[in-house]
């Protein structure tokens, strides 16, 4: 084999699976006082072996990894508990994962039928009655011109919004987008890892035409991907034009019609471009530029807005549509989200905000991502609504992802509107690496006039 | 103009330069003439192409996508380091058929 990617694919795959083994014993025979974070672990490397199986074509260590995902969501919801027998199951779809990952030039013809349906009946057996046809029952979404993209199951698309999630349809294009900025398809899939959730992905030759049709030199690569950010925000982590990011419809608002060649199918369409942005993003560079900075901020005194100067106490600052099936699903609802007004000292977000009139903290704790944008977002309201100068705390922040470096941005702006200030203190490290990693340097911090929010790096 | 073998329904084609948008147009008519004569095996030699940009690209997967109607494969030989590094990174060589040594 000498495809550089596939040996790549499958050195990284093996090392992903080397510690999965122990971690599911860990698991098994702590019972119900598990770490939660070895099933998160396991579970990211089930996740991530998928994504780029997708992309690699690679369908059968897809197809198996997604169910192995699927099982190990469950048990980081609580959904599934890790008895010895799940536990088995789960052991012995990654062996046997391991099996095609050694074999792969064969692995779509190898059989994991047994594996597959052992895991599926994990799955559908912790559901309740009414749920279980949700992990067979398949829908599939749509590309922009009609042809099917991708076909996902109930479950898995409702897993996707848990949380407020938007389900976004995206396309890349593998020349201009990745090739020429020297990007390859995985580094993307890791970015984007970390801002939300691949669900798939798929590289479409058939869009380019034959020899009788028109020229194209596009090669477009579709994500179907899970993320908090709202449509008109979501651009910045996706770094393509907003024509090409399709939001796709909360299941039943979409259906258009019956997919006979699917169980109960129903078309999920996406919708047409959300919102025309008012200036591209570069696209050399990642640096944010101030129309970019000035969206942010928008949407940030938006939120504040609903937040503050709304006579409901229940504000959605997740999609407009509540995420029905996700609720299904997780057997929980989305909880109402208090206003600030009700709870000024946001006690429930994990962030310390300590202050009076005049100049308030916010204590900011471990990894500040996508999964805990909302939080952060209503700390950040809170401690705007309290103090003149806010202090956002880093020494015990250990990573920050786009989302939130977003969040942070659009809480100085909205602060330097209303005459407060807002400053990161503390260890800045992780913030200034990534930030940097992003573009945002000492030049930007300048030119924004952003040195009071990040002295570090003015 | 390209170098044209043909024997039955087998064609090698190779192409006096690199597959650039300049030459793109002509390759293009060549391709097509062949498949619309019936060629089902088609192998391009590479052995004088060293660069291959986006349209190149494009005019790769089209030959690739036309030859895939009549259950045929792309063929690519003579492929330089260079281009199989963009094909291998663009994943394209799990579709076409590619080797580095000139066609027998």
């Amino acid at each position: 084999m000498d495809d550089e990617i596939l040996l790549m694919f499958q050195e990284d795959t093996r090392e992903s699976l080397a510690g999965v083994e122990a971690r599911l014993l860990d698991i098994e025979e702590a019972g119900e006082d598990h770490d939660p974070e070895l099933v998160h672990e396991v579970f990211r490397s089930a996740h991530s072996i998928k994504g780029s199986a997708g992309f690699l074509a690679l369908d059968t260590i897809r197809d198996l990894s997604h169910k192995i995902e699927t099982v190990l969501d469950m048990m980081r919801t609580q959904e599934l508990q890790p008895t010895k027998g799940v536990i088995n199951v789960v052991l012995g779809a990654f062996d046997r994962l391991g099996e095609l990952v050694e074999d792969l030039a064969h692995s779509n013809l190898m059989d994991v039928s047994d594996h597959v349906q052992a895991l599926m009946a994990l799955a559908s057996g912790s559901l309740p009655p009414e749920r279980q046809q949700s992990v067979t029952t398949m829908r599939r979404v749509a590309f922009p011109d009609g042809r099917t993209g991708f076909e996902v199951s109930e479950h898995d698309l409702a897993r996707a919004r848990v949380g407020g999630n938007y389900l976004y349809l995206v396309e890349y294009d593998l020349i201009h987008d990745l090739q020429r900025k020297e990007q390859t398809p995985f580094d993307l899939l890791a970015v984007l890892g970390k801002s939300g959730m691949v669900l798939d992905c798929r590289v479409d030759l058939g869009a380019v035409g034959d020899l009788g049709q028109a020229p194209a030199n596009y090669v477009p690569m579709y994500l179907l991907f899970a993320c908090i950010l709202e449509p008109d925000m979501v651009k910045a982590v996706l770094q393509v034009d907003q024509e090409r990011i399709h939001t796709v419809p909360v299941e039943g608002e979409g259906s258009t019609q019956a997919d006979p060649t699917l169980t109960q199918g129903s078309l999920l369409s996406p919708a047409a471009p959300v919102l025309d942005m008012e200036a591209p993003l570069p696209q050399e560079d990642n640096s944010l530029d101030p129309d970019e900075l000035a969206a942010m901020e928008r949407e940030f005194d938006l939120a504040m807005a609903k937040q503050t100067g709304g006579a409901s106490g229940d504000v959605a600052l997740g999609p407009e549509s509540e995420p029905q099936a996700g609720e299904t699903v997780s057997g929980e609802e989305s909880a109402p989200l208090e206003t600030i007004a009700d709870s000024p000292e946001q006690e429930a977000t994990g962030f310390e905000h300590q202050g009076n009139g005049d100049k308030g903290s916010l204590l900011l704790r471990g990894a500040l991502t996508i999964d805990r944008a909302q939080e952060l977002k209503q700390a950040l309201l809170a401690a705007l609504d309290t103090s003149k100068q806010v202090d956002l705390e880093f020494r015990d922040v250990v990573s920050v992802d786009l989302a939130a470096l977003q969040l942070l941005i659009a809480a100085f702006q909205s602060g330097k509107a209303r005459g407060i200030g807002v400053s990161c203190v503390g260890d800045l490290g992780p913030l200034l690496d990534f930030a940097r990693s992003t573009g945002f340097t000492s030049d930007t911090v300048k030119l924004y006039g952003m040195e009071s929010f990040l002295p570090s790096e003015a | 103009m390209s170098d044209v073998t043909r024997t039955g329904n087998k064609a090698v084609v190779t192409p006096s330069r690199n597959i650039t948008a300049g030459m793109t147009d002509s390759l293009r008519k060549e391709l097509k003439s062949l498949l619309d004569e019936g060629v089902t095996d088609l192998t391009i030699d590479f052995s004088r192409v060293e660069m291959l940009d986006s349209v190149g690209i494009g005019l790769l997967i089209a030959a690739h996508n036309s030859l895939l109607k009549e259950g045929a494969v792309l063929r690519l030989t003579g492929v330089n380091q260079d281009v199989m590094g963009l094909l291998s990174t663009m994943r394209l060589t799990s579709h076409f058929s590619i080797h580095s040594s000139h066609p027998s």
